[in-house]
């Protein structure tokens, strides 16, 4: 309640700065607007809808043939392994973005609001790991968590352990790890970035009401910083819920999740439509999740 | 700003026009001067098949170019082929895949008339040749052979029975590890359960396959998937026995970089090998020149070459002297013919779907 009503009092200066950049003719937004919509198009719209189209056609032999029918689509419910491995990948991207923000939030508010030195620099700290290739950093976790790794020989010179821990690594435990990590610096940088929209005044507004630390964070700050928590929440989750590598490469035998499934049906056994039909099941629920957090941080608050 | 540009083109742009004229230039001096005499033999393959060792002589002895392109997954070469419309002339492909290819009605018999060299080839190979022909007619020519098999650590296990139950064995639980492919392990798995044709299996068979698949995954230490993620696994200790699909590239790998004492078992159930060979594609424009080149991919001097450069299996045994002598003691890469258990050929399977869900489904039960 409170921060809607301070929200109206700070519109008017932002509307000026709107103004200033509004294009002149109408023909002229649209021209401008050619370009990435030609490029939305080719690269984005009509992939999806060939990809669309393919999950209704059927396998036949060792061809791929546009007879139209639901089949690969009531696979994923009459087939007894793909709703199961669905939930436990879902519940493995609820996890990783549920941690993600757990461990991003407070540094995230830790590097906006606490530190004065070195803060820019502490935030490139933060980047630097988006720097390195994706599966490069797979590779560096197996050097971490396996038998010969880096904490295993850390225990071992510790005393604390007698023979090498097998269980760090080749499980859905190292996905959930190696997961987090690869999301939290996206989690991060949405959350900063909310953060730091928040004016000083309003701080200060509460500050002079009579609000300590702790109320501040809990009136003022965390509501106000709730677009960027769902948005880089969304962003976690998109990520884990689809990801493949990560479990193929530090799964191990028990690893399998859904987008195991949805690459399996390409390579070797070459049936496109099924592995189409289950990308899709998977890329809707992607857009189901987008949309209602869009939703849910668009009715949050405004501050622009 | 845009009065400026106006004006004039910046030098940089000046530059980058003409040297963008000049190499199109170039490309069609190029075309029109040397196209009218030599011929031209377009090849799509794996990396290490079309090799400028023996490229290059091919070129200057039958007067033409050769164009390699090269695929990096079997999934990538199928469609190339498939989207290709005669701008290939042959491709490199597992003698598996081959009934595919032919079902998609992308390659012609070849004439055996023109590959003479197939004389050349081990006893072996000329007698089984089920798996290349169909309708009697012959659709492929060899380059190199291999096994999925298992490579282990010696200083950790000793010498292993030669048997494919090692991976079963209770006593190497979370030490060893399989491929992450399905069509593979469900071979091995049949081989290992004694039946007569792994890739015509009954339901029942089939069953009884899903069954030990589970059991495997779950003496399983990881699911490998490739030649770098098998030698990582050995190397680092993380498994003690792995299959992979390039043993012989293993062994040499880890006797001489991580200089471990290694073995491979060979399977008294019966081993399980891959050939690589070439097909002939409809439409191709020089077909006599794809096949002299399938000929003389046979000839003594590339084998050698290809087994020096690779070090897989040679399907002629005129290779022995370039391969390693202790990679041959234990694979018979030099001569298949020295092999004394069955030998079963990687053949398309009665449905490729159905094994890949077997498979699947072994992931996912605990």
């Amino acid at each position: 309640m409170m921060s809607k009503n301070t929200q109206a009092d700070r519109n008017p200066p932002a509307d000026k700065t709107a103004g200033q950049t509004k294009p002149r003719g109408k023909g002229k937004k649209y021209l401008v607007g050619l370009p990435i919509t030609v490029w939305l198009v080719l690269i984005i719209i009509v992939p999806i809808l060939i990809m669309f189209a393919t999950s209704f056609y059927k396998k036949v032999g060792s061809n791929i043939e546009p007879i139209f029918n639901f089949g690969n689509y009531a696979k994923f419910f009459t087939d007894s392994i793909y709703i199961p491995i669905f939930f436990k990948t879902l519940l493995l991207a609820l996890a990783v973005s549920i941690s993600s923000i757990v461990l991003g939030y407070p540094l995230a508010y830790l590097v906006s609001r606490k530190v004065k030195r070195f803060r820019n620099q502490l935030y490139m700290l933060i980047l630097v790991p988006l720097w390195v290739s994706y599966l490069v950093r797979i590779v560096a976790w197996r050097a971490i968590l396996g038998r010969g790794g880096v904490l295993n020989t850390l225990l071992l010179d510790l005393h604390l352990i007698k023979e090498p821990i097998s269980l760090f690594i080749y499980n859905p435990f190292a996905i959930f790890i190696v997961l987090t990590h690869i999301s939290l610096p996206f989690v991060f940088i949405s959350i900063f970035t909310s953060l730091e929209k928040i004016p000083k005044n309003l701080i200060n507004a509460a500050a002079d009401l009579g609000a300590n630390g702790p109320r501040t964070l809990k009136e003022i700050i965390i509501p106000l910083s709730m677009p960027g928590v769902l948005s880089g929440f969304t962003m976690a989750f998109v990520t884990a819920l689809g990801d493949y590598i990560i479990p193929q490469q530090l799964g191990g035998p028990n690893g399998l999740m859904f987008g195991n499934l949805i690459v399996s049906q390409f390579g070797y056994a070459y049936n496109w439509p099924l592995g189409a039909a289950l990308g899709f099941i998977m890329f809707g629920i992607a857009v189901l999740i987008l949309t209602l957090s869009n939703k849910a941080s668009a009715s949050e608050g405004y501050l622009e | 700003m845009s009065r400026s540009r106006k004006k004039g083109l910046p030098f940089i742009k000046i530059v980058a026009i003409l040297i963008a004229c000049t190499a199109i230039a170039s490309i069609t001096a190029g075309c029109s001067g040397g196209g009218s005499a030599k011929k031209t033999l377009n090849i799509l393959c794996f990396q290490g098949y079309a090799d400028d060792t023996w490229v290059k002589p091919f070129e200057k002895q039958y007067n033409c170019t050769v164009n390699v392109t090269y695929a990096g997954t079997v999934e990538e070469m199928y469609t190339k082929a498939k989207a290709g419309g005669g701008q290939y002339d042959i491709l490199s492909t597992d003698c598996g895949s081959v009934q595919r290819y032919y079902e998609a009605g992308l390659i012609q018999p070849l004439d055996m008339g023109q590959i003479p060299n197939t004389s050349k080839l081990s006893q072996f190979f000329q007698k089984n040749a089920d798996y290349k022909t169909i309708d009697g007619k012959v659709y492929h020519s060899p380059i190199v052979w291999g096994s999925n098999n298992v490579v282990y650590n010696k200083d950790k296990l000793g010498t292993l029975p030669d048997s494919w139950s090692v991976l079963w064995d209770p006593k190497y639980k979370g030490e060893v590890s399989v491929t992450d492919e399905a069509n593979n392990n469900v071979v091995t798995t049949a081989i290992y359960l004694g039946f007569k044709d792994p890739y015509n299996l009954t339901t029942d068979q089939l069953n009884q396959v899903k069954a030990k698949l589970i059991a495997l995954k779950n003496n399983c230490r990881e699911l490998t998937n490739g030649f770098d993620s098998e030698k990582n696994a050995l190397s680092t200790g993380e498994t003690l026995a792995s299959v992979s699909g390039y043993d012989s590239g293993l062994i040499l790998y880890l006797k001489n970089t991580a200089k471990m004492n290694v073995g491979r078992i060979m399977p008294k159930e019966g081993i399980y090998i891959w050939i690589d060979g070439w097909v002939l594609l409809k439409g191709a424009k020089s077909p006599d020149l794809a096949q002299d080149y399938m000929n003389y991919i046979l000839s003594d001097e590339v084998q050698i070459d290809l087994a020096k450069s690779l070090s897989f299996g040679a399907v002629t045994p005129a290779a022995k002297s370039a391969l390693d002598p202790y990679v041959c003691s234990l694979t018979d890469y030099d001569n298949i013919d020295n092999i004394k258990v069955p030998i079963f050929i990687m053949k398309n399977p009665e449905n490729v779907d159905l094994r890949t869900q077997i498979w699947n489904d072994a992931k996912a039960a605990s």
